[in-house]
């Protein structure tokens, strides 16, 4: 995977996420794509390449929102070398890898969240609405994370095809 | 030799993201700005696709109806174009009485069209982000209202693109005042409700004023920031603090649940804007 490719794919899923509309049942909640491309990225390059597209999505998350710049870059980059530690243990290249990591990473991207926006007075954080966002996370990341990681392998599996046949 | 190298090269990266923290408000502001506008086009892109998706969707759904829609527009249009007449009559007679009695002050914004392009990426704030920055003459803290009353107010503004604090995000205050009784108080946005409705409350009401769900909330015009008398919404409830020295409502905020696809920002009517 060449870098051009991570820092393309997260734009666009950057732009396609703020585009999508929230689940306001979920005290809103947005589906979370790049998390979910971290964790790809994370599961299928080197390390180096991992934490790189982990800051490069943090630009990109606090570009897309009133946050002061850099305030997610260390939970992506958390985030990916959890993922890097553990890949040699759990990864098999199936959908429950993904629905398991998606979940767990959608969740603590919420309490990361809550406890740094929390800390800082940049946000009140009210328990009912925590709850239920951290429900919902748990539910958008298992759901998305799959569907991402279905989504890429198509792509990848795509531009091999057309660059064999060029 | 290598990894001590990949060593330095990973510390200076982690050097330069905590640095990025203790930057000044106004360099991260431009840096964010330059990123924006990157990425901006890439947007654009995207919402132009979805935009034609649903224009192809509702032209295949809205084959049948298409008739009895036009003739319903026709009919709406007559009967506003006779409401305009009006309305056009009355202000006019409302600006020769004022300018008889020395009232009259010549409006000084100007309303500068944009198009919301996206909203945050991330639930935990209430905001748009539109398509006009400040080479279109908007700039921060401006208020921005569409036909359904008041949006929010302008934040970070680039240079093609301006973010927008919704009303229904604690961020946003506005002074405010009920039209009915006119009571004033402060409004804050309150995030969501049960329902997932966006909702704002209304703080600081004297304790007696006779209140009620359903009042209208409308801003105060104090400040300077947002013009006078545009509607914020409608009370649905009304309760009274801890401490018993002032009533607050729970406001559903009117231009917020109805957004639409084009609002308005307020700017001075030159064009350059003065900062508060």
């Amino acid at each position: 995977m060449s870098g051009l490719f991570i820092i393309l794919t997260l734009m666009t899923a950057g732009a396609v996420q703020s585009l999508l509309p929230e689940w306001r049942m979920l005290s809103p909640l947005k589906p979370p794509l790049l998390l979910s491309l971290i964790v790809y990225f994370s599961l299928h390059t080197s390390r180096s390449r991992a934490l790189c597209a982990a800051v490069v999505a943090g630009f990109i998350h606090d570009t897309f929102c009133p946050a002061p710049l850099g305030i997610s870059i260390p939970f992506f980059v958390l985030m990916a070398m959890n993922v890097i530690l553990v890949r040699k243990e759990v990864f098999s290249d199936r959908l429950l890898t993904y629905i398991i990591f998606g979940a767990v990473g959608a969740v603590l991207q919420i309490v990361y969240f809550a406890v740094v926006l929390g800390v800082t007075g940049l946000r009140p954080i009210w328990v009912g609405a925590l709850t239920l966002r951290l429900l919902g996370s748990l539910l958008a990341g298992a759901l998305i994370c799959p569907l991402v990681y279905l989504a890429l392998t198509q792509i990848r599996r795509l531009i091999t095809k057309e660059r064999k046949r060029v | 030799m290598i990894e001590q190298r990949n060593s330095l090269r990973w510390a200076a990266a982690a050097v330069a993201v905590v640095l990025l923290f203790f930057l000044p408000d106004g360099c991260t502001a431009r840096i964010k700005g330059v990123l924006k506008d990157t990425i901006t086009p890439v947007q654009h892109l995207f919402l132009k696709g979805g935009r034609r998706l649903k224009a192809g969707a509702d032209s295949v759904r809205g084959l049948g109806g298409l008739a009895e829609e036009n003739r319903r527009l026709s009919e709406e249009m007559i009967h506003l174009q006779a409401r305009l007449n009006v309305l056009e009559n009355l202000e006019q007679e409302n600006m020769r009485l004022q300018s008889q009695l020395g009232f009259y002050r010549p409006q000084q914004r100007t309303l500068v069209p944009a198009e919301i392009t996206a909203r945050t990426i991330s639930g935990w704030w209430q905001s748009v982000r539109l398509n006009k920055g400040l080479r279109d003459g908007v700039s921060t803290n401006r208020a921005v209202i569409s036909s359904s009353g008041l949006v929010g107010r302008t934040a970070e503004v680039s240079l093609h693109t301006a973010d927008v604090l919704l009303i229904s995000d604690p961020a946003c205050k506005v002074s405010a005042r009920v039209s009915r009784t006119g009571s004033f108080g402060l409004v804050s946005g309150h995030g969501v409700n049960m329902k997932g409705y966006p909702i704002a409350r209304m703080r600081f009401i004297h304790k007696d004023a006779p209140v009620r769900a359903g009042d209208a909330v409308v801003t105060s015009g104090l400040g300077g920031v947002f013009p006078k008398d545009i509607l914020i919404g409608y009370i649905e409830k009304v309760h009274t603090e801890e401490a018993g020295l002032y009533q607050y409502a729970d406001i559903i905020p009117n231009a917020v649940i109805e957004l639409m696809d084009v609002v308005f920002v307020t700017a001075d009517k030159n064009g350059e804007e003065s900062e508060e």
